[in-house]
């Protein structure tokens, strides 16, 4: 699995479901009065939990460890092509939404967009 | 210290004939134990149990989703009795959360290596309510045999034909298959058991049958070449997952005894159809598991691939609908979108649509699963297509000398229950 790329500067590990240590992709931009974190799924090349499975613990994580102000957090979740036939392994991408009680994400809620909806937000 | 092992029932696939296969995850899990704990397994399948059996501990070993809900009533029942209860398995590590409502303990992982510390906590009267060796996955050098002995070994006879035994040769997944758990269960590392040991637990199986559960034998080709190098002089027959696609393999499996594989058949492609010719080629029969259901398909989609294995000569065939277990990708999926209707898992049998199929009304898609079943085996019972492969076995075994007569003393039983012959 690629973890590089337009959508991916760096490998993000974080302690997933039963501590089991897992690996995401990351890419964090910051705008005025948000920051977007894109959360790419690396199948295989991680060991642990999906960022689907654990993506309210990983938000919260990922806000703690890179100091992020959790009221500004625009969380996208990845699913990257896998050059699959299937359709299931087609690039995915989804804001996922959260109830927050204090610096803690719950509840998480995905609403799929477009490849284009990420970019225009990136731009 | 008395264990009471107990392996819940469940209920089997609709429209497939039943059969009742020797449990495997509780007799490797009892092969954990110290030598000095005295175990009574009991498989409900086939047995039966009283709650006032003497146990110090009740340990339940779950494999299915469908057997947690009786799982779960079994340790109520027992801890309302006072019984301390620890479960453990794939299912329960799937459903843990659910599970510790009715546990004293839940244990996550696999038991080699650590059933010692448990039962001293238990004999301390400090039992953990949870045990989480997920991280702590055990040297495989340490792996079994598995107890057999613990098996009441003449209830898995139908009408004197001894069941297949089961046996694992490696843990852990690399691969990332839609709808499988096993790299959550086993992790993402391929983890092989030493050779010597595998030829300690094939020497101690006393069935010349068996089925080999390692969920593929395609992660490793040479380690794979080298598994049947072990396995050719046991000359025992065996099914299989998939079988790694190489010439050299397909042999050496042929010459280790391969009697039939499950070969997923998820489009109509040649590659499936040239897969297929090419187990038969090597003599390996195949029963193909077939998924219905995915987002890929439509209801054309599926008629096609109904058409398609008439055209590709399988032996057996085998129906399932997609099912969202926990810890796979499909169950992710569903959850985001909102799309499972149902969540009893004892509906999670894989013979029950339990989630908004992408193109087509559950209703419909139930209904396709029933007719595939009915057009695959129009022409020949599936009762026919199993004699014929069995058939297949008993030809080879008689060649190479180990062939065991149906058992005369079970002629007119069937996993315990008296039949018609």
């Amino acid at each position: 699995m690629k973890t590089s790329g337009k959508y991916v500067d760096y490998e993000f590990h974080f302690k997933g479901k039963w501590d089991v240590p897992g690996i995401c992709g990351l890419k964090v931009v910051q705008q005025t009065d948000k920051t977007i974190v894109i959360a790419t799924n690396l199948y295989e090349h991680n060991p642990g939990t999906s960022i689907s499975r654990w993506s309210a613990q990983l938000a919260t994580a990922i806000c703690k460890e890179l100091k992020i102000d959790p009221s500004q957090l625009i969380f996208i979740e990845h699913n990257p092509d896998r050059q699959s036939k299937l359709d299931f392994y087609k690039e995915t991408f989804d804001i996922v939404e959260f109830d927050r009680d204090g610096d803690l994400f719950t509840n998480p809620r995905w609403t799929r967009i477009s490849k284009k909806e990420v970019d225009d937000m990136l731009s | 210290m008395k264990i009471k092992l107990i392996y819940p029932k469940w209920s089997k696939l609709d429209g497939q004939t039943e059969f009742n296969l020797p449990p495997h995850g509780p007799i490797v899990f009892a092969a954990a134990l110290p030598g000095t704990v005295d175990v009574d397994f009991t498989d409900e399948n086939v047995q039966s149990f009283s709650y006032d059996d003497p146990a110090d501990l009740v340990c339940i070993s779950m494999m299915l989703t469908s057997q947690i809900k009786r799982g779960w009533e079994i340790a109520d029942t027992f801890r309302a009795k006072g019984k301390k209860v620890l479960f453990g398995g794939i299912s329960t590590m799937l459903h843990a959360e659910e599970t510790m409502k009715h546990a004293d303990s839940v244990f996550m992982g696999e038991a080699e290596g650590h059933m010692e510390e448990v039962l001293d906590d238990f004999s301390k009267g400090k039992l953990k309510k949870l045990y989480n060796f997920m991280n702590h996955q055990p040297d495989t050098q340490l792996v079994g045999p598995a107890r057999r002995d613990l098996l009441e070994r003449d209830l898995y006879y139908h009408k004197g034909v001894q069941m297949v035994d089961l046996f694992h040769a490696s843990r852990g997944c690399k691969y990332n298959c839609y709808p499988c758990a096993v790299s959550f269960l086993g992790g993402r590392n391929f983890r092989p058991r030493p050779f010597d040991r595998i030829a300690e637990e094939l020497d101690t199986i006393d069935n010349n049958r068996l089925f080999v559960v390692d969920n593929t034998l395609a992660q490793d080709i040479e380690w794979t070449k080298e598994l049947f190098r072990t396995m050719i002089p046991f000359k025992k027959k065996w099914c299989s997952h998939t079988i790694a696609d190489d010439p050299e393999v397909l042999d050496l499996a042929a010459q280790a005894g391969s009697w039939y594989v499950y070969q997923a058949v998820f489009d109509t492609s040649d590659y499936i159809k040239e897969r297929v010719k090419r187990y038969h080629d090597h003599g390996i029969s195949v029963e193909g598991t077939i998924l219905l259901g995915m987002d890929n398909q439509t209801e054309d989609d599926i008629k096609r691939l109904l058409d398609f294995l008439g055209e590709i000569n399988l032996d057996l065939a085998e129906f399932t609908v997609l099912t969202p277990f926990p810890e796979t990708k499909a169950y992710d999926d569903m959850l985001k979108e909102g799309r499972i209707f149902d969540h009893d898992w004892n509906h999670y049998t894989a013979d029950t649509v339990v989630f908004k199929p992408r193109h087509m009304s559950p209703e419909r898609l139930q209904e396709l699963y029933h007719s595939a079943w009915d057009s695959f085996y129009a022409s020949e019972s599936q009762e026919q297509k199993m004699f014929k492969l069995m058939m297949k076995v008993v030809e080879r075994e008689v060649l190479d000398g180990t062939y065991r007569k149906p058992r005369k003393d079970l002629m007119e039983s069937s996993f315990g229950k008296v039949v018609d012959r």
